[in-house]
């Protein structure tokens, strides 16, 4: 497909517009993390800081949990994500590859928890935490993250798997593989996009999730980011403007940069096996 | 596939296993509080040394708010004598986060020994399951029910007269003005609200925004609304229409929309006012950027000469609410509200809990005050305790205060009425909406929604 140069020039403009209007409000969040709280409502919202203070910073420090935050997140998060992969991926190969008995009738069912909310499950698995002990453990988070995503998790490796030629693993069995070595060596590394695009995918979902996190926890010191936010919100409504984007920046770094580094990976995995090639 | 099985239960067994072991080692941080609210709670003998305990407050303020904070720190006083109770505090003030938990807890059969709730149809639900300590009874049986205002007591109780929650906050709601500006323009504080618009009229001619409100949070600018039918009707109307009784075509309910649709559309709130919060909100009446800003005196710290801008010094007054002819409320009547109530958990109340509460009741006024604030007891500072001026002008009005109090209307419209109630009033504000109509479509909600409610 040949473009003119007229159309390349507006296909341009248009990709620059699309681009303001996604980055803009980041940029603006993170520039109004640096104005002076005081005067942070008194002035028009789209300044720019008057002149340049760290002092939403240093009052979001000296808070003195968001250290303990993070850290919690990040466990949440990376564990679940492990999980996550090591599970659905098995799990898709298992249901894609081998040929038993209730093999559409399985996937169907893991599909089919797509369907079920957050919210029904929460009182049922609060208490179900209280009675093994579970209750204010950063395990109650990590178990139903990976619940949640096993189904589309399970669907990307399944769709991304019907593209891998059975002659592969024909070949592999042939040299000696076994079923296991078979995953392990050829299957799994041959996924690299697909693991990529469900990890950076669950990590985003899961970084920033807040009912598990806000139900489950009653410490202080197993509170994960969204939770540890509420920090910052007083009664009748009254918010710290500047503590709270100071707290955002900071806390979305992390998901901007896993983004910025897996994107290429996250666009491929999400369209494999949609064109034949 | 035999030969694999082996493996695949040791998968299967790693996989159980590893967040168990890492739950054990979180376990011994919480067992305390484990316990504590297991609700086997056996009420100590009097003359057995009882053992410690660990109580839990869920809270639904702000955790680093006057009321939790004081609280707190009498908490721990009280430990000192007396190692047998601990008090331990979870919470946040935001209120849905706060009430998804709270309602999850107590569906779990968790609910905490002390936490935050209205006397609203939740709580009601409550104590007809026998869920709630009758507070009236405890008060009575501490000796305790005439150290309380009055009207703190009455705003806890339900409709019935029974009360079921403690009052820890207390605030009148005022218009705060800036007095320069009204100075200026030789304006005087209205008492009617026919002056009242005409102020907002000259204050909008000479290109000054009379009145910030928050929008986004919808309760400011219910106020608004629930301000004429008070003074027409002292609190009957919005008791009758919730059920359907009265119609927001009566009256009433007409000139109360007619009211908010006015300020609205003639821009006498300030731009934009649906997406502004709180806190910006206040910021602009503080900034000099409008004339007016209506909020309760729990604010009234936020007015003192060290907090505010030096242009702004001394210059901040208030009035109160409004009044019309043939009105049938005093003007010292108007919203007084002792803020959300706390509860005790009936099933883990025991003496060491009663002994805490007796305590707390005891050093809470002084302690409170001290900060700032008003209190739902009958305690008030002297001149020499060195409060801002605005602090004594603002205790003195408490002081008095009416006896008949405006009740908030979000209190008492059933859940699903309230919701659309907000966010249509904010299109009635902004002149998006006829107030016919709005009247209408209130009248349909609540034929739709109040019957399946109050049963």
């Amino acid at each position: 497909m040949k473009l003119s140069r007229k159309s390349k020039a507006i296909l341009l403009l248009v990709s620059l517009a699309l681009l303001i209007i996604q980055i803009y409000p980041l940029v603006w969040i993170f520039i109004s993390s640096f104005k002076d709280p005081r005067k942070f409502t008194s002035n028009n919202p789209l300044s720019l800081p008057s002149h340049f203070t760290l002092q939403n910073y240093i009052n979001v420090w000296n808070k003195g949990n968001l250290g303990t935050y993070f850290l919690n997140s990040l466990i949440v998060a990376v564990s679940s994500v492990v999980f996550i992969i090591v599970l659905s991926a098995m799990a898709a190969f298992v249901l894609e590859k081998m040929r038993f008995k209730w093999n559409k009738g399985l996937l169907f069912l893991f599909l089919c928890g797509i369907m079920i909310p957050i919210q029904v499950v929460l009182i049922p698995l609060f208490m179900i935490y209280n009675k093994t002990g579970l209750i204010n453990t950063l395990t109650s988070l990590i178990l139903p993250q990976v619940g949640f995503a096993l189904p589309i998790s399970v669907y990307l490796f399944v769709s991304f798997y019907k593209y891998i030629s059975n002659e592969i693993m024909e070949a592999a069995v042939m040299d000696g593989c076994g079923i296991y070595q078979l995953f392990l060596r050829i299957i799994f590394p041959l996924s690299r996009n697909t693991i990529v695009t469900v990890a950076v995918m669950n990590l985003i979902f899961i970084w920033n999730e807040f009912i598990f996190a806000n139900t489950f926890i009653h410490d202080l010191k197993f509170r994960t980011i969204p939770v540890g936010l509420m920090d910052f919100i007083g009664q009748y409504g009254l918010t710290d403007w500047g503590a709270t984007f100071a707290v955002i920046s900071l806390t979305t770094i992390p998901t901007l940069l896993v983004y910025f580094v897996f994107n290429k990976s996250v666009i491929s995995g999400m369209t494999a096996g949609a064109t034949k090639g | 596939m035999k030969r694999y099985a082996k493996w695949y239960a040791l998968a299967l067994s790693v996989v159980i296993v590893i967040p168990l072991l890492s739950a054990c080692n979180a376990n011994n941080a919480s067992n305390a509080t484990q316990n504590a609210a297991s609700g086997q709670a056996s009420p100590a003998a009097a003359d057995e040394k009882p053992a410690k305990k660990t109580y839990k407050w869920f809270v639904g303020r702000d955790v680093n708010g006057a009321p939790a904070v004081t609280v707190k720190e009498i908490a721990e006083e009280y430990s000192k004598t007396h190692p047998e109770f601990q008090l331990v505090i979870e919470g946040t003030g935001d209120r849905p986060s706060y009430l998804q938990k709270l309602r999850t807890l107590i569906a779990s059969n968790e609910m905490p020994d002390m936490f935050d709730t209205d006397s609203d149809a939740y709580a009601a639900q409550l104590v007809e399951r026998g869920k709630l300590v009758d507070t009236k009874q405890l008060l009575q049986d501490l000796g305790k029910s005439n150290d309380f205002r009055p009207i703190a007591l009455q705003y806890q109780q339900f409709a019935d007269g029974s009360m079921y929650t403690l009052p820890l906050e207390f605030g009148i709601e005022v218009f705060w003005y800036n007095m320069k500006m009204f100075k200026d323009l030789g304006i005087t504080p209205p008492t009617t609200f026919d002056e009242f618009m005409k102020i907002a009229d000259t204050l909008k001619t000479h290109n000054i925004t009379p009145i910030a409100v928050d929008g986004k949070d919808k309760w400011p600018v219910l106020r608004y609304l629930a301000l004429k039918p008070f003074r027409m009707t002292g609190n009957d109307f919005i008791e009758n229409v919730k059920q359907g009784k009265a119609s927001f075509t009566d009256p009433a309910g007409m000139e109360a929309i007619n009211f908010v649709h006015d300020l609205g559309s003639k821009g006498y709130f300030q731009q934009g006012f649906a997406s502004t919060d709180y806190t910006a909100a206040r910021d602009l009446f503080l900034a000099g950027k409008t004339a007016i800003y209506y909020m309760g005196s729990w604010e009234t710290m936020s007015f003192a000469n060290d907090k505010i801008s030096p242009e702004m010094k001394d210059n901040i007054g208030y009035f109160l609410m409004p009044t019309l002819d043939g009105a049938k409320t005093a003007p010292n009547d108007y919203f007084i509200n002792s803020g959300i109530g706390l509860a005790f958990n009936k099933d883990t109340f025991d003496d060491n809990m009663k002994g805490f509460v007796k305590y707390l009741l005891d050093k809470y006024p002084e302690a409170y005050t001290k900060k700032g604030q008003f209190s739902p007891f009958k305690y008030s500072l002297a001149k020499m305790d060195g409060m801002p001026d605005i602090f004594y002008k603002i205790q003195d009005e408490i002081a008095k205060s009416g006896t008949v109090f405006a009740v908030p209307w979000d209190t008492r419209l059933d859940p699903a009425t309230n919701e659309m109630l907000g966010n249509e009033l904010n299109a009635l504000g902004m002149g998006a909406m006829d107030p016919k109509d709005f009247a209408h479509e209130m009248d349909e909600a609540i034929k739709e929604n109040a019957p399946k409610y109050f049963k």
